[in-house]
């Protein structure tokens, strides 16, 4: 039992690390890593909502019918959801204003869905809660990364402080759309090379 | 499964109306520190208070809509004397409510200037309400007229290709100058010493 809740928490942050292993939810990936904070924001955000959201399909899962699971989830999801969205409103109103319709929009994205659907349906909680936990930090690293890349080499910062020296011209391709695709898709490449290397 | 879906559907209704309630205060704290705060700054610019610290709350009575809700009043003082005053006012747009901070200068019954708020607009096309060269075309107005856009026979600009935003601003601007007219003596009565 200890050991595969390690192992649920763990699968999140290598071999099922969301959105490179588990290529899901690229619209928030691609819109809100312009900046290294918006990213780290999202990632927590979604994270939160994951945790509960999968917590609560797990404890209902042997009561939710078989034939409107998916209603269901999404309920629990945008509750948790709207609480964010709320509380983000409340007590960090910059950022909240900064990932704007991205975080209404962790209602309809895929990894949460999925992990409810694919995961918590069928776990017990706790296994569950490592589960969302695990998936959730991967989010986030990857949004920060992606997010801290973007900056450095777009604007020339790192959360806001300059890093590049006084020299260096901001290369804007990175912060506008294609840089994230672009930057999206080496890392992907990246990771594919470390983990054909690994596997031989 | 109806029972269920209604259960569940229930508790998070009951959850979210728990969020809502208790995180009411800081998110309009929060609301009025990075969206009025800004607007209220530019509209009453070169007062020599902080308007957002010396407000006052003034019940809207004799509106045609709204009545009972409370109105945040920003008193701006120069000299040690009243100058101006602004307030909040919400007009129908196209995708929403559009929320408008209006400055009045008190001795001369003009419109000092506006800012905006919330606004639900199309970004690139309504939500072009916010900048500064349309909101520049309220400053001056009257305040025994109607704000109006040129096309309805007014004086004010409207952004191209947003008419309906633009007419929204109008109508929060028009219900202002209307609270104001009503409400002339307890506005004044409310702020006319500096300091709270």
């Amino acid at each position: 039992m200890e050991g595969s809740l390690v192992q649920e928490f763990k699968k999140g942050l290598w071999e099922e690390i969301p959105p490179f292993r588990l290529v899901l939810g690229l619209c928030p990936v691609l819109a809100v890593t312009k900046a290294a904070d918006t990213g780290l924001g999202m990632g927590i955000a979604a994270t939160f909502v994951l945790v509960f959201s999968n917590v609560i399909v797990s404890l209902l899962r042997n009561v939710i019918p078989n034939k409107v699971r998916i209603a269901c989830y999404i309920v629990v999801i945008a509750t948790f959801v709207v609480v964010t969205e709320l509380v983000m409103q409340a007590y960090t109103y910059p950022l909240y204003e900064a990932l704007g319709i991205f975080i209404p929009l962790i209602v309809v994205n895929c990894i949460i869905l999925g992990r409810a659907e694919a995961f918590a349906g069928k776990n017990p909680v706790l296994l569950s809660a490592a589960d969302g936990l695990g998936i959730g930090l991967g989010f986030t690293l990857s949004l920060t990364l992606l997010g801290s890349l973007r900056e450095v080499f777009g604007e020339g910062t790192l959360f806001g402080h300059p890093v590049m020296g006084a020299s260096f011209e901001p290369f804007t391709f990175m912060v506008q759309a294609p840089g994230a695709f672009v930057c999206l898709g080496i890392l992907l490449g990246l990771m594919n090379i470390v983990e054909t290397i690994r596997t031989r | 499964m109806i029972v269920v879906l209604a259960a569940i559907t229930g508790a998070s209704g009951l959850l979210l109306a728990g969020v809502n309630e208790g995180t009411k205060d800081q998110r309009k704290k929060q609301l009025l520190e990075y969206v009025k705060g800004p607007a209220v700054a530019e509209v009453l610019m070169g007062s020599e208070n902080q308007p957002l610290d010396d407000v006052r709350e003034l019940e809207r009575k004799s509106a045609k809509e709204g009545e009972g809700t409370v109105v945040d009043i920003f008193p701006a003082y120069k000299n040690g004397e009243l100058w101006a005053v602004a307030f909040e006012m919400a007009g129908k747009g196209y995708g929403g409510e559009i929320g408008v901070i209006v400055g009045i200068d008190i001795a001369a019954e003009r419109l000092l200037g506006i800012g905006i708020t919330t606004h639900k607009e199309t970004p690139g096309l309504g939500a072009r309400i916010r900048e500064k060269g349309f909101r520049k075309g309220f400053e001056g107005l009257a305040m025994s007229g109607e704000a109006k856009v040129k096309g309805d026979g007014g004086e004010v600009d409207a952004v191209s290709g947003a008419t309906i935003s633009s007419r929204g601003v109008c109508e929060a601007v028009t219900l202002a100058f209307d609270f104001y007219r009503e409400n002339k003596e307890k506005i004044l009565a409310s702020v006319a010493e500096q300091g709270s």
